[in-house]
């Protein structure tokens, strides 16, 4: 043990060295004497010990892989935290609420200390045999076992366990073990065969169902039909989150299933190819289709437009839907106004498909999407394999999305996702006049347009695009006009342009002649090393407003050319120019592209790493 | 009247001392804030502040004024401290760097005057002085007397034995 801690002490000194915050260099100076921590009410000290270990206030449902937080070392917050609990009485009070809440057992140190550990695990060969490093989270599990078992008390706190992915499926005795003396458990994780009927683990899911009551999270993946079924005998009445995947049951028997479980409020459906509309409908026999806060359907082909708009019927249906996911469903993007409108506490929406025919036609005719509340836009839409030509049809959906926006139809959003590159050019060219007043007939149109001034978008957007190719999304800020502002010309009233670039991200002079004014004859692009050149527009022509009637048919009736706000360049801090290279060249567009510049592509754009990027 | 920005308003300590102080950098209180808004007049009246010395009252005003342009706390709580670990940004580094009983007060003055910010920094400055210490080194450090039996003591070290380094 002395030598352990004479590593222990070496390392932290190490660490210590290139931290600022390194607890032995704090030149807090100690009076001998009084302890004045023993002023500290219980529940300061308590929230002492939960900023020696962070990660213990993890409340995620999520296994533990994708629930890392934070920079730190997890293990050696652990051990530090387990060591102030051992001060004195009041000490471990405090220290043992917050060490036996929220349990995580990580596989190693994130920190240099884990070499130095391996190493003196390998010399162990004299007196033992050497621990293998994938030994030592089953050791540590094994050991949490017999202290939870040993002290009721301990374990009546604890409500979360995670465990390493190889912890998990290898010591499924000791989990079953472990887990049968919390009572208080809402998440642990387990490993694959537990949710698709494995026999080996069904001792215990057995032990799970018999002792853990309050458990808030279950996944149920092909052929695991039978635990699905004894949802109905309602062990878990507290279940909150259900992932269904690719099981088989009756319509009938999931809806009983679902209708069993009072708290559900998450639902995930991915691969039923046998669910249909007829799910949401209505039946004296059966319970309905429960209220869900966030609902995901993926690869569910037969659920339609229809269908949805059924589920959205009930008042309690839209009123508790916040989040809806669509991906691989038999729902058209251009069938969302029948439902959309009707979600009316709906914030985020995604629609992720493949598109293989082009709307040009219908284009003018169709209703618009609406929504007025919805916040964060997932638009998803590619083209489909089989889809030849020119016009591609995933482009004609995104100018359908634009109209969309230009007609007022989503005055909420304030981000939208968008898989086509040029999705910012398109939101520069003009509102086309009257979209969707032809036909005259729609009285939501109404509702949502009388709110707001006609014609235009109207609020903030923050638009993140990505072409089929590129990993990354590309971040392009919109602002819309002030309203204020009477500078622009008539022929402009409405006219979505980004007033930020020019003003703020140049300097004031940009802004002096207005966008109307000289500096109107430049176009700004990426100079490629952070910067922005202005390309005078003799040499270099960029779309403008012109260039869109004539290839479209939503060109506005005014002028066009003397547009004040017709090509705002969206030059800004941070933000990236429209011209977006990565899918010009492999898009026939209606769109004319961007003009090219040498150096100007791509370097433009501000890359916003996914969350994925920065997972570990 | 005075824009809020500029208003002035009186603060006494719990040893009586009377403390002039900005109302924008007072209100980094919410008792202060609420005290305000609750009298309704401003700058008249002076607050009473029940349970902090003049010392360390104008130690917190001090983090307050430098901190007074910060935007409002964040309701999200709990993503906030998982997300921020254990690090103190360097002037509230400095501004920590007093002896234990100064630190103790001003933790226990956030509590009392509600600046949870402030307590948040004080909490990971004694976070960080037990990191990577053992129990004895603990103990030494804020001069704790160690009131476990011996078995209990060994109850404790088995109990938390699965937190251990290995």
């Amino acid at each position: 043990m002395g030598f352990f801690k004479h590593l222990r002490a070496k390392s932290h000194n190490k660490g210590n060295d290139s931290s600022n915050n390194s607890p032995r260099r704090s030149p807090i100076v100690i009076r001998p004497g009084r302890d004045f921590a023993a002023k500290l009410p219980n529940d300061i000290l308590t929230k002492i010990m939960v900023h020696v270990a962070p990660h213990t206030q993890d409340q995620t449902f999520e296994p533990s892989e994708r629930s890392t937080a934070g920079e730190g070392c997890m293990l050696c917050d652990l051990r530090d935290l387990a060591q102030a609990g051992q001060v004195c009485r009041r000490w471990f009070n405090a220290a043992a609420t917050v060490l036996y809440s929220s349990v995580r057992i990580d596989a190693v140190h994130y920190c240099e200390l884990e070499e130095m550990l391996a190493e003196r695990r390998q010399k162990k060969t004299f007196l033992k045999a050497p621990i293998e490093s994938g030994d030592v989270p089953t050791i540590r599990l094994a050991l949490f076992s017999r202290t939870v078992r040993e002290n009721p008390n301990l374990a009546h706190g604890v409500t979360m366990l995670k465990l390493p992915y190889m912890t998990r499926e290898t010591a499924k005795a000791d989990l079953a073990r472990t887990i049968s003396v919390l009572p208080n458990l809402r998440y642990v994780d387990l490993p694959d065969g537990c949710f698709n009927g494995d026999p080996a683990c069904m001792p215990l899911v057995h032990e799970l169902q018999a002792r853990c009551s309050d458990i808030r999270k279950m996944s149920y993946r092909q052929g695991s039909e039978g635990s699905f079924e004894q949802l109905a005998r309602r062990n878990w009445q507290s279940l909150e989150i259900i992932e269904i995947s690719g099981i088989h049951v009756e319509p009938s028997t999931l809806r009983i299933v679902l209708g069993s479980l009072p708290n559900l409020r998450e639902l995930t459906m991915i691969d039923l190819s046998w669910l249909d509309d007829t799910i949401f409908y209505q039946s004296p026999m059966l319970p309905d289709f429960p209220a869900l806060h966030t609902f995901a359907l993926e690869n569910t082909p037969r659920i339609t437009a229809e269908g949805m708009g059924v589920y959205f019927e009930k008042p309690v249906n839209r009123n508790t839907l916040n989040d809806l996911s669509l991906n691989g469903t038999g729902i058209d993007p251009i069938d969302l106004h029948q439902f959309l409108f009707d979600a009316s506490a709906l914030h985020s929406l995604s629609i992720v498909e493949t598109v293989s025919k082009s709307l040009a036609l219908s284009l003018n005719d169709l209703p618009p999407l609406e929504s007025i509340s919805l916040r964060v836009l997932h638009f998803e839409l590619t083209d489909s394999e089989d889809a030849h030509g020119l016009q591609k049809p995933a482009a004609s959906y995104y100018a359908y999305l634009a109209q969309s926006l230009h007609a007022n139809g989503l005055p909420a959003l304030s981000q939208l996702y968008v898989r086509d590159p040029d999705f910012a050019e398109i939101m520069l060219l003009p509102a086309p006049p009257t979209p969707f007043m032809d036909g005259g007939g729609n009285q939501r149109q109404s509702v949502v347009g009388a709110m707001n001034p006609p014609r235009g978008l109207h609020q903030p957007l923050e638009v993140f695009s990505k072409g089929l190719d590129e990993l990354e999304w590309a971040f392009t800020a919109y602002q819309p006009p002030a309203p204020s502002q009477g500078r622009h010309g008539s022929g402009s009233s409405g006219r979505p342009q980004s007033s930020y670039g020019a003003a703020r991200g140049l300097g004031p002079q940009w802004a002096q002649g207005g966008f109307g004014g000289d500096a109107r004859m430049s176009v700004i692009v990426g100079n490629g090393y952070g910067g922005f050149l202005a390309v005078p527009q003799e040499e270099v022509s960029r779309p403008r407003s012109s260039a869109g009637q004539e290839s479209r048919s939503w060109g506005s009736g005014s002028s066009p050319g003397n547009g004040g706000g017709a090509l705002a360049a969206l030059a800004a801090m941070g933000t990236s120019v429209g011209s977006s290279a990565g899918g010009v060249g492999s898009r026939g567009s209606w769109l004319k592209p961007p003009p090219k510049l040498p150096g100007a592509e791509s370097h433009g754009h501000k890359r916003n790493g996914s969350r994925q990027d920065l997972w570990r | 009247m005075a824009s809020t920005d500029e208003q002035k308003i009186i603060l006494v300590s719990s040893d009586g001392v009377n403390i002039q102080t900005d109302r924008i950098i007072a209100e980094r209180s919410m008792l202060i804030k609420n005290m305000i808004e609750d009298l309704g007049t401003p700058g008249e009246e002076p607050i009473p502040i029940m349970n902090v010395s003049e010392a360390v009252l104008r130690k917190v005003l001090e983090w307050c004024d430098h901190h007074k342009k910060d935007p409002p706390p964040e309701k999200d709580e709990d993503a906030d401290t998982r997300k921020k670990t254990t690090d103190i940004e360097e002037w509230d580094q400095k501004f920590m760097q007093v002896d234990q009983e100064m630190l103790f007060e001003i933790i226990l003055a956030a509590n009392y005057m509600d600046i949870k910010a402030l307590l948040d920094v004080g909490c990971k400055t004694v976070a960080n002085m037990i990191k990577g210490k053992s129990p004895e080194e603990i103990r030494k450090t804020f001069n704790i007397q160690n009131d476990f039996t011996p078995e209990e003591e060994e109850q404790i070290r088995r109990e938390n034995e699965w937190a251990e380094d290995r």
